[in-house]
């Protein structure tokens, strides 16, 4: 090959502008979602922009992973101190978010969040290419709307507030459709199988969804005449390979969480925690445009490559299960920017074509990139880094505890602001209790009393599963909740980080009675102090409090 | 209004002739968007240290782009190289992190997963652009 054939091979590739629209779309989404957020930054010296338990639940368990080396058991100190709970989340994520650490030495509460927002972004991609496979104009107008996912609070929550299995399953959710979408490539049936076994192991609820949505489509394909016997035999195979893949971890789900998911038929409006997306979240100009749009493509359903139209229909339809008792249907809902964009742009190219007879990919992009500006002004984006609840001080805290005290210590977290994101405590890496404000305790804080008897809650994950057969029942530890006695922890951690003018005094007279009973204080900083028994198991308390 | 599949790959096929090396032509591709992930970071994580945006980006490329897109070479008549990019860094996840978590509790450590996973993918992915080749040679004779 010589080397004007090399230089005119070099000259000789175009600008792909799809390629370069969809570049900008990606590093917009990531800016908008993460960047701002993380202040800029892909590492940090602490656990950065944690703003809720379940953030922090999977911030200890991948590190436990990483410790461990393995996803055989939960970390002991997220399992109330038991090393022999079966792990029982879905697990991909944590491999990722570990994968990454090892190779870079970025800590894992940086990789788990950047691998989550990679995979939410990359999702809106993928399912880009299913639209532009029904027409390329429409999925360059929709894919705007998915900016939405980092504007809308009931969208935004699912990243921000830890639902990152949700985004995990929708993300591969988005990846099973792109496969079902290209069913008629050959051996698809492997893409296909290895993108349902990633929903299941990504979120296993998003799978439960798939399931109808694939009935659907079959359904849909079916009155179209489109579903032939390769297609069903495809479908079949990745069934047998999904199964293989996941069986393992099928089992293990069926025994946990499936145990837990409500059957019930009421009607549920409400999370209990976070926002919820609704329709009038998009403004009504979008809402409008996808409204045209939804009803226009009805027409649509029955030609080859509209499997972004039935997945958008049945995306809608799994979001508003809600309605007969299902609440995962708020976890759909977050990726409502994302797969309900393509009837705003039906919607959006009808009206052009009306103005312009003919839409072409030029007039797509051009009216796409005003839409982009629209969107970033006309709506509200994080403008600020949000550093999380984790602060200096408790890393501090946690950090001492870590490196510095036995493996097989347990500690007790005197109540303060954290107790609310209690999954926080698994920093510690340790056997862990933390105090659960209640009636009963509060009499005594109100009294100021301390006679040792403290409210304890032992910090585990879901379930404390120790033994799953499919020829037999499971068996559970039981959880400690409830009273305990402060004697019999090892070590005992002060807060000063409370809004709560009673509980500070109450810590202050606990702290102050443990000092006098001959506790050390290993550790202290401006919130904090961790105390060490003297006497675990024995009487640790000079004398008794009245 | 309908998009025919077939338009894509007219288009492809006709790109091939132009290009005396596809595979030069993906490589150059490929290095061409980790540059654009890499400047893409730089943009977003400007606070961060270079290097530390650097390690990412590779990071990235060598778990999870890399292993995906040298499978989906096997499709690379069917499918644009954009696609199969995006595609292929979601598949390199898929078996990424399934594989790390059997193998995991099969007792190979997770500590060496991101040396011995990529590899064994990346090798998977020639193996069958290759075969993927040698199919279309053997049609075209």
């Amino acid at each position: 090959m010589s080397h004007s054939t090399q230089t005119s091979t070099i000259t000789n590739m175009k600008i792909d502008f799809e390629a370069v629209f969809l570049s900008v779309i990606f590093a917009l989404m990531l800016w908008l979602g993460m960047g701002v957020m993380m202040d800029h930054q892909l590492s940090h010296d602490k656990p950065y922009a944690f703003l809720a338990s379940d953030a922090f639940q999977h911030e200890v368990r991948v590190e436990g992973i990483k410790l461990d080396g393995s996803y055989k058991y939960e970390p002991f100190f997220y399992a109330g101190g038991h090393k022999d709970i079966i792990g029982h989340y879905m697990p991909i994520m944590y491999h990722l978010a570990v994968q990454l650490s090892n190779l870079t030495g970025v800590q894992t509460y940086d990789t788990l969040y950047f691998i989550i927002f990679l995979l939410g972004i990359s999702s809106v991609i993928v399912f880009y290419f299913v639209v532009a496979r029904f027409n390329k104009p429409i999925a360059i107008l929709s894919v705007p709307i998915a900016l939405l996912l980092f504007s809308i609070k009931g969208s935004y929550v699912g990243f921000i507030f830890g639902n990152w299995g949700a985004i995990t399953g929708l993300s591969f959710l988005a990846c099973s459709f792109w496969a079902m979408a290209n069913i008629d490539l050959k051996y698809s049936f492997a893409l296909i199988g290895i993108f349902f076994s990633a929903t299941i192991l990504g979120h296993s609820s998003e799978f439960i969804y798939l399931l109808g949505i694939l009935i659907m489509y079959a359904f849909v394909k079916y009155l179209s005449k489109q579903l032939t016997i390769q297609k069903i035999k495809t479908l079949a195979i990745s069934f047998v390979i999904m199964v293989i893949v996941s069986a393992y971890f099928l089992v293990i789900f069926y025994y946990t969480f499936y145990q837990i998911a409500r059957m019930s038929f009421e009607v549920i409006t409400t999370t209990g925690v976070g926002a919820i997306l609704t329709f009038t979240d998009f403004g009504w100009i979008i809402l409008g445009l996808g409204a045209l749009g939804f009803l226009l493509s009805f027409k649509f359903l029955s030609e080859p490559n509209s499997e972004a139209i039935i997945f958008g229909y049945a995306i809608l339809l799994a979001g508003l299960t809600n309605f007969i008792g299902q609440e995962r249907a708020f976890n759909i809902r977050f990726f409502w920017p994302v797969f309900l964009a393509v009837f705003f742009g039906i919607g959006l190219y009808f009206i052009l074509k009306t103005l312009l007879k003919k839409v072409t990919v030029l007039h797509a992009l051009l009216l796409s990139i005003a839409l982009i500006f629209f969107i970033v002004f006309a709506f509200e984006f994080t403008k600020a880094p949000v550093p999380g609840i984790m602060t200096t001080e408790a890393w501090q805290m946690f950090s001492y505890i870590k490196d510095k005290t036995p493996i097989d210590s347990r500690v007790y977290f005197m109540c303060e602001e954290n107790t609310a994101a209690n999954s926080i405590y698994g920093n510690a890496g340790r056997e862990g209790y933390f105090c659960m404000r209640g009636k009963d305790h509060d009499n005594y804080v109100s009294n100021k009393l301390f006679n040792g008897s403290v409210p304890a809650y032992m910090l585990y994950g879901a379930f404390l599963t120790h033994k799953i057969s499919l020829f037999s029942a499971p068996e559970s530890y039981e959880p400690l909740i409830g009273q305990d006695n402060i004697c019999n922890f090892d070590y005992a951690v002060y807060s000063a980080y409370t809004s709560s003018k009673d509980w500070l005094d109450y810590n202050n007279i606990i702290a102050d009675r443990l000092t006098k009973s001959g506790w050390k204080i290993e550790f202290q900083n401006r919130f904090y102090a961790v105390l060490k028994n003297p006497n675990k198991g024995g009487d640790c308390l000079a004398a008794a409090s009245q | 209004m309908q998009q025919h599949h077939n338009n894509h790959h007219s288009q492809h096929h006709q790109d091939s002739h132009h290009t005396l090396n596809p595979f030069k032509d993906e490589a150059l591709r490929l290095l061409l968007s980790f540059a654009v992930f890499f400047i893409i970071l730089s943009i977003v994580f400007k606070n961060s240290e270079i290097i530390v945006n650097l390690k990412v980006a590779l990071g990235i490329y060598w778990l999870y782009v890399l292993p995906g897109f040298m499978i989906m070479l096997y499709w690379q008549k069917q499918l644009r190289f954009i696609e199969r990019l995006f595609i292929g860094f979601m598949l390199g996840a898929a078996i990424m992190g399934i594989a790390s978590y059997y193998l995991g509790i099969a007792g190979l450590s997770i500590n060496y997963h991101h040396y011995v996973l990529p590899i064994i993918l990346i090798l998977l992915g020639v193996f069958l652009a290759f075969k993927s080749a040698r199919n279309e040679d053997n049609k075209k004779q």
